[in-house]
């Protein structure tokens, strides 16, 4: 529930997109003061094999090194280091390789297996940056103004039915696909009649947040071939309630409305960038234009590189 | 309702051998008919009468809901109304039949007015246990007990201020006649508490002789201007209410009188079908959105309430607290209306029993209990309720169907056509002339006065000094669902 | 004529307002420069006063203003007008949803296309559009005009019970209880007298489509 956006540099080229979606999301922040997170594509500069793993820590003397054999026993940890948070958990950052991904997700299952272990995210082309606070605080805690890519979505979160926690905090991700990820504004009201078909295919669900399932239903379309344009627009036919999403992949990013658009939704273009938020004042971080077009409900739009 | 309804023909004909005799009731003198009364056949709003050979016999009793205008209003006293056992043939009671009937012939759902009618847990199945030796009493003749309360005082700069936690809660001008609204104005204003405009506009009546308005902005937005808005005392947005949950208010053409279409400004004759939620008012960011704006509009003066249908009570309640309003009222399933699906009546919604206490925790939750007032909603009758209604967790309760019994409601559940019997829920002129304003509005202020004395002995008697201290350890339940719904330890032992 | 210039880039909607209604009464004029799209800005204002927004503005914008004339030099968001009655709130650029919500007089205007649900739950005033509108334009409507020269979406005047919804370019689909009438001269008179004096000169008004109300009570009391 909340705000979210989105942004793409259309050269391909690397940008100071962390700047940019900070900005961007202080803009929504009367939208959700609760948390925010980013997904930020294109910067990571990993090798095809090689993944990033974010894990929240709690401070307590042995419980990292217990980790780090954990994944070591897998893998070997290529590089890491250790990121402060707020209460009483750090974040815990490595870089590893594995020979395919669907190694990935049975590691992480392993992982939070531990005591007071949770793994935030797990990914090859983006970096997830998620928790709770102020937009402004996050950016700074986690130095996101510096972190620089291609394209992004964010969020700005005010909790409806589930916890205010980091991991609640929205970007979500899945790993039935590589590296996507969703921002969502609204609620799925035949959440359980999504979930169940996708449970049963054997998608493991983490949370009862219903940004969660939209992600699993996305990367599930998208593992049986549908493009993400079809995939948003099953979507809008599958999900009932008043929802504004944005989807996050390694090629773009998208954005779906449902059908009696309830949930805002403006777009902005020029011709270095395309960019989507909820509301037009933080579209003006990004974009020098006064043309705005108003996302129509039930309508859907994607812009890939 | 299974009634049966009986005339007495000698005592309808003891004067002069002729059917009562209206002359101390009679609306419209008319030599011509004068000595043929049929009081019970003009003023039963169910047609249970039926005239045979210029006798009114109560032929369709099966119509019967038990509310005794009849009775009330037959100058011989020649009517007698009994309830009889329920006839139930393995859950197919007379009254499912009747209304299949009803729907296999007519092709329409059923509208009603009031709320749900069927047995649902409610305050009556608790009780409020008494100090003895491990706690003292407090002397109701010579110890004081505190009514005041102080509601509101989050953020707006004059909150709420009342002698009694008793608020009168929303109804519309155009459900009620001018005459009723103007009878709670002045009801609440001697009883020292606060009454609410409903969705239907402010009446110039109604503020001037109310001390205390809440102006409710409701999703029709009927009679909403910024003028609107600055003549209240606190500004409530009505979210949902109990009896409709999850639909908007709902008030029947043949009541939008020239009147009450010039103030909402809507076609004489049409019906007000208020949306089911506020147009710009979708999601949580949605509400604290409004409140904001309401603040801006109002300068930040007056308390902003929000008031809700029960269903997802904590999730709502901490939305609309983080939201940023001062006050959150929950309307249990037993809350009243003037008009709505029956459907949605009975089977939606959870009892406010239930609905406080989850509030009362969902904003403990958010550390902002001791900031944000929580007002029950929904089938308060009584000083025990409201006493027990604090005790769960409220600061304040509302009434409206008890306020209207109090002006001379019956409970006919026919507010919606528009031919209340008492005056009350009409827009016609010699109906209204029925209802006895200022009389009725010392009759409001005396019930709200006896049920806040009612309350502060239930009080006293647990050993507290003030109403609001009253607190749900002083609760033990009757009944398992009370118990399991409110998690009042059972009376004894106290398990559930 | 005395102008007020305020600089809204430091200041929250809270002091904007404020400082607006302050100066109403004393100003014939009050121009804000960098409104920066913030929400609920000249909320409320009461006074007959011109406001000027140099840029955009954020969600409802003019909100249940009575007497001003608010000229917004961008774009609007969500709900621009929102229950105003009386005055007028001109939007040079475009605007989102709920255009005109809940007005009960005087004249939303709109220069370029808005988003969704244009003109829901009117009872009374106008609405003017001078591109496209979306979805659901003009729901509940009870009362009021709203005038469109680009096209209209789907479910045009849904559940209308009075008023009338013109169109000049195409009309994708009509709502329960809304139908088409015939369009006569009074009202072409009565679309140039609204249009004109805001600046849109129409050549041809024969070929406004007029969309009015089947029934007042499409619901109940048959």
């Amino acid at each position: 529930m909340c705000g979210i956006a989105g942004i793409v540099y259309k050269d391909k080229k690397l940008h100071n997109i962390g700047n940019d979606m900070t900005n961007m999301l202080h803009q929504l922040q009367h939208r959700g003061p609760d948390s925010a997170g980013y997904s930020i594509y294109g910067g990571t500069g990993l090798k095809d094999d090689e993944y990033i793993l974010k894990i929240q820590v709690k401070e307590s003397d042995k419980l990292l090194a217990k980790v780090k054999d954990v994944i070591n026993f897998q893998t070997p940890i290529k590089s890491d280091d250790v990121l402060p948070s707020v209460g009483d958990s750090f974040i815990y950052k490595c870089k590893i390789s594995l020979d395919d991904f669907s190694q990935l997700k049975p590691l992480i299952t392993k992982i939070d297996t531990l005591d007071d272990v949770i793994v935030i995210n797990g990914s090859h082309d983006f970096e997830m940056i998620k928790d709770v606070g102020s937009v402004l605080d996050i950016a700074d805690r986690y130095d996101v103004r510096s972190v620089k890519g291609t394209h992004a979505i964010g969020h700005t979160r005010f909790s409806t039915e589930s916890g205010v926690d980091r991991y609640h905090a929205h970007p979500f991700q899945t790993y039935i696909v590589r590296d996507i990820s969703v921002v969502h504004n609204g609620q799925i009201t035949n959440y359980w009649k999504v979930r169940d078909p996708l449970e049963r295919k054997g998608h493991k669900f983490e949370t009862f947040n219903d940004t969660e399932c939209l992600v699993h239903y996305i990367a599930d379309k998208l593992d049986t071939g549908y493009s993400l344009e079809e995939a948003l627009e099953q979507s809008v036919e599958d999900m009932d309630g008043p929802f504004s999403y944005i989807i996050g992949t390694p090629q773009g990013i998208g954005i779906a409305k449902d059908k009696l658009g309830l949930r805002p939704g403006v777009m902005a273009e020029t011709d270095d960038v395309f960019a989507i938020a909820s509301e037009e004042v933080s579209l003006r971080e990004v974009v020098d234009t006064h043309h705005v077009e108003q996302i129509s409900p039930g309508e859907v739009m994607v812009y890939e590189i | 309702m299974p009634y049966r309804v009986e005339r007495n023909p000698d005592l309808c004909k003891k004067n002069f051998g002729r059917p009562g005799c209206c002359w101390y009731l009679c609306d419209d003198r008319d030599e011509k008919i004068c000595g043929r009364c049929f009081s019970c056949l003009n003023n039963c709003p169910h047609g249970v009468y039926e005239l045979i050979q210029g006798d009114p016999y109560p032929l369709n009793q099966e119509k019967c809901v038990g509310c005794r205008i009849c009775l009330e209003m037959c100058p011989n006293r020649a009517i007698e109304v009994n309830a009889i056992p329920e006839d139930a043939r393995q859950g197919w009671g007379f009254q499912d039949i009747v209304e299949i009937v009803r729907q296999s012939q007519t092709a329409s759902y059923k509208l009603r007015s009031t709320g749900a009618l069927r047995r649902i847990p409610d305050f009556d199945d608790l009780v409020v246990i008494p100090a003895q030796v491990s706690r003292p009493p407090i002397d109701k003749y010579r110890e004081p007990c505190g009514t005041d309360v102080v509601l509101g005082d989050r953020f707006a700069e004059n909150p709420l201020k009342i002698d009694t936690p008793i608020m009168i809660g929303a109804m519309s001008f155009g459900a009620l006649s001018k005459e009723a609204k103007m009878a709670l104005a002045i009801g609440s204003s001697l009883a020292g508490t606060v009454t609410n405009t409903g969705e239907g506009g402010m009446l110039p009546e109604e503020r001037e002789l109310a001390d205390k308005l809440i102006a409710q902005y409701a999703s029709g937005r009927f009679g909403v201007s910024a003028d609107y808005l600055k003549k209240g005392d606190a500004i409530e947005i009505k979210i949902g209410q109990g009896a409709k949950s999850g639909m908007g208010g709902h008030l029947l053409g043949e009541k939008v009188t020239a009147e009450v279409s010039r103030i909402r400004n809507i076609p004489e004759g049409s019906d007000a079908l208020s949306p089911a939620r506020h147009m710009d008012i979708v999601g949580p960011e949605d509400l604290s959105m409004k409140i904001s704006q309401l603040r801006e509009i109002t300068d930040w003066k007056v308390p902003i309430m929000v008031k809700f249908a029960s269903g997802k009570v904590a999730s709502d309640v901490k939305i609309a607290a983080k939201g940023g309003a001062d006050i959150i009222v929950v309307d249990g399933m037993q809350g009243g209306t003037g008009a709505g699906p029956e459907v949605i009546m009975e089977h939606s919604g959870i009892p406010s029993v239930a609905s406080i206490v989850e509030a009362d925790m969902a904003l403990k939750e958010i550390g902002l209990r001791d900031q944000v007032s929580l007002v029950a909603a929904g089938g308060v009758r009584s000083g025990a309720d409201l006493a027990k209604a604090i005790a769960l967790g409220a600061d304040a309760v509302y009434i409206a169907t008890a306020a209207l019994i109090s002006i001379g409601c019956r409970v006919c559940q026919m507010c919606y056509t528009g031919t209340c019997r008492k005056g009350i829920a009409t827009q016609d002129l010699s109906l209204r002339h029925r209802l006895d304003y200022k009389e009725m509005g010392k009759n409001v202020a005396n019930y709200i006065k006896t049920m806040t004395d009612e309350a502060c002995m239930l009080v006293q008697q647990a050993g507290n000094t003030h109403i609001t201290k009253l607190e749900k350890e002083n609760l033990r339940s009757l009944t398992l669902e009370a118990s399991a719904l409110t998690g009042v330890p059972m009376a004894g032992v106290g398990r559930i | 004529m005395s102008v007020l210039e305020i600089d809204a880039e430091e200041l929250t909607p809270r002091e904007i307002n404020s400082q607006l209604k302050e100066a109403a009464g004393e100003y014939d004029k009050i121009i804000i420069k960098n409104p920066n799209a913030k929400h609920y800005l000249a909320a409320g204002v009461t006074e007959d006063v011109e406001i000027e927004f140099d840029g955009s503005v954020g969600y409802f914008a003019g909100c249940m203003c009575d007497k001003p004339k608010i000229k917004i030099n961008g774009n609007a968001g969500w709900f621009v007008g929102d229950n105003i009655t009386g005055g007028e709130v001109v939007v040079e650029g475009s605007a989102g949803d709920g255009a005109g919500q809940g007005i009960y007089d005087g004249y939303v205007v709109v220069k370029e296309s808005v988003g969704s649900r244009t003109g829901e739950i009117m009872k009374n005033g106008t609405i003017i559009i001078g591109g496209n509108s979306g979805f659901m334009t003009g729901i509940f409507m009870m009362g009021g005009r709203i005038i469109i020269l680009g096209d209209v979406g789907d479910d045009v005047a849904e559940s209308i019970i009075r008023g009338v919804v013109y169109v000049k370019g195409k009309v994708k689909s009509l709502g329960n209880n809304a139908k088409f009438d015939d369009m006569t001269f009074e009202d072409s008179l009565e679309l140039e007298e609204a249009l004109s004096s805001y600046g849109f000169n129409i050549d041809d008004y024969s070929d406004f489509k007029k969309i009015v109300p089947k029934s007042t009570r499409p619901f109940y009391g048959h």
